[in-house]
């Protein structure tokens, strides 16, 4: 039972012993043996992975994968983002700019200006295009991920009352997309509305309930809690007639005891973190004084692209069931 | 929709959403791991799941022999999740209240430490076996991929199996990264594999073939699941 909450790691060591640290097994899982990764100052190509370790050679090679940890994912800070927005403004005037990051931009600069636009300080960029993979609508707050993740659900909701519709919605620190397989009709007095201030309060919980956000909160608390159990470090977990997923836990809970002190504390801290009230407040009031510059555009634009490959997508659907599968095909194993 | 009928081996099972498969031909219930005493288990070793969902197991299972009134009762193993427990008293009286229905355990993995515990006591009104032959079908507990090839030797005749063990699952995929993942029945050439019946147990997402037939079970309703070229 551990209050620090992390993902599992591995050890990584040489094929012939010594320990060179850990990594976290999502990114290693990622690997197929014979590829090569950075880490410990040099080259190593993976052998196997084999008992919570990762044997390792050293590997000639220069080019190699860059690892990341999970715990790198930490949002922009609203000062941060406020200096981002400005960044971005400042793009109108980039032909005299002399810093070199700008300067190496330019061409994407181009691209954005000519496809969609580059937003002025009152003005709040929303794009509209479709692609292979459906409908999308994308805009460009810069308040961090979390603040999106919030305002993303919120947005949503807000359209899935318009309408029976089903999305899914990708965000990162810039900006957020939503994704829907029938169109999403907007126009700008709509879109004052589902950036509207009001019932901000009441629509928020509505949200937040028509998400997965309080299930994937309710994995760390699983495992402070010590319903989830990870093993110790570098270990195996014991007791398999014992394990069971967060998902699994949340779904019991919810169905059997909506009361449960876990089960409130997964939602409080979603709204704390997530739909931080009067972050997700100052966003939208700042919106509301910017006019909304609404962009349809032929395909993924500049500003767009980063976000719509974020592989960590939230849902949203106010259809049917039966209509949804209606629509669906299962894969088949080739 | 709350049911199915499907025409298997000659015959026609019918899959319900409670996720069990009734043969009505010989009036027979087909239910696959249970996993009784799941939750006392985890509730014993200090992690508190609601109570209320073990009591849920049973409800579900004396309202199927309310509405099908079998005479049969397969269980395909993994009837009991670990060390026997209060639930399986629970269990035990309910399966006596209705004790004209012949009930039997097609062993599974998780079912060691309750063999051992039945051959202790009195428990006459609950036949045990690894496989059962009752033609057209074979029962197991686990599918016929999960086997090492050299055990099929004994085998000549191609009965169609039904089975568990798998807890299978499918994702279902549409535009706009819609995705929408549900347990299921999965229906290949020679054998059916039913979903889980026990609550607060997972899921295994299969490998669909072409020729399969899938139906998806959620919210109480029962979805026969279109396949894609």
């Amino acid at each position: 039972m551990g209050t620090i909450v992390s993902d599992p790691v591995l050890q990584v060591k040489y094929v012939k012993g010594g320990f060179l640290g850990t990594i976290e097994e999502w990114f290693i899982s990622s690997l197929k043996p014979g590829e090569v990764f950075w880490f410990a100052g040099q080259a190593l190509s993976l052998v196997r992975i084999k008992d919570m370790t990762v044997q390792v050679r050293k590997s000639k090679e220069q080019k190699g994968k860059i690892p990341s940890w999970q715990g790198g994912r930490l949002p922009l800070s609203s000062e941060l983002g406020t200096f981002l927005r400005n960044q971005i403004y400042a793009l109108h005037n980039h032909d005299n700019s002399r810093v070199p990051e700008i300067r190496a931009l330019k061409p994407l600069i181009n691209i954005q200006t000519l496809t969609s636009a580059i937003p002025r300080e009152n003005e709040f960029l929303i794009e509209s295009f479709v692609s292979k993979e459906g409908y999308h609508l994308t805009c460009y707050p810069f308040e961090g991920r979390l603040v999106h993740e919030g305002l993303g659900a919120l947005v949503a909701w807000r359209l899935s009352k318009i309408k029976p519709q089903s999305f899914s919605i990708a965000m990162n620190d810039y900006g957020i997309e939503w994704l829907s397989d029938t169109p999403i009709d907007v126009d700008v007095n709509l879109l004052r509305q589902l950036f509207s201030v009001e019932h901000l309060f009441s629509h928020r919980k509505e949200s937040l309930h028509a998400t997965a956000l309080a299930s994937r909160r309710f994995r760390d608390i699983a495992t402070i809690s010590g319903l989830l159990f990870k093993g110790y470090p570098g270990n195996h977990k014991k007791d398999r007639h014992l394990q069971a997923s967060g998902t699994l836990f949340f779904q019991v809970f919810q169905d059997y005891e909506p009361d449960n002190l876990l089960l409130l504390q997964a939602y409080e801290e979603a709204l704390l973190y997530q739909m931080e009230e009067h972050r997700l407040f100052d966003a939208l009031k700042r919106i509301e004084k910017q006019q909304i510059l609404l962009k349809i555009c032929n395909k993924a634009t500049p500003f767009a692209f980063p976000i719509m490959v974020d592989r960590l997508r939230e849902k949203l659907s106010s259809e049917k069931l039966e209509d949804r599968i209606k629509k669906m095909t299962l894969l088949l194993e080739k | 929709m709350i049911s199915f009928d499907l025409s298997i081996a000659n015959t026609i099972l019918t899959l319900d959403a409670r996720k069990v498969i009734f043969w009505e031909n010989t009036a027979t219930l087909f239910i696959a791991d249970l996993h009784l005493g799941k939750i006392s288990h985890f509730r014993k070793s200090g992690m508190a799941i609601p109570a209320a969902a073990a009591t849920m197991n049973l409800d579900v299972l004396e309202s199927l022999f309310i509405d099908y009134e079998p005479q049969h009762c397969y269980f395909l193993g993994d009837l009991f999740h670990s060390a026997t427990n209060e639930e399986w008293f629970g269990f035990r009286r309910l399966c006596l209240k209705y004790n004209h229905i012949h009930f039997t355990l097609v062993t599974g993995n998780h079912d060691a430490k309750l063999v051992k515990y039945l051959q202790t006591s009195e428990n006459d009104w609950l036949n045990r076996c690894d496989t059962l032959e009752l033609y057209p079908f074979l029962l197991a507990h686990e599918p016929l991929d999960h086997l090492p090839d050299n055990s099929l030797v004994g085998e000549q005749k191609p009965l169609f199996r039904l089975c568990g063990h798998f807890h299978p699952k499918v994702k279902l995929v549409g535009l706009g990264k819609q995705q929408i993942s549900m347990p299921c029945f999965h229906f290949s050439e020679n054998q059916g594999i039913l979903p889980s019946f026990g609550q607060f147990t997972g899921g295994c997402f299969i490998k669909v073939k072409e020729g399969d037939r899938v139906i998806g079970v959620m919210n109480d309703k029962i979805y026969p699941i279109g396949l894609s070229g």
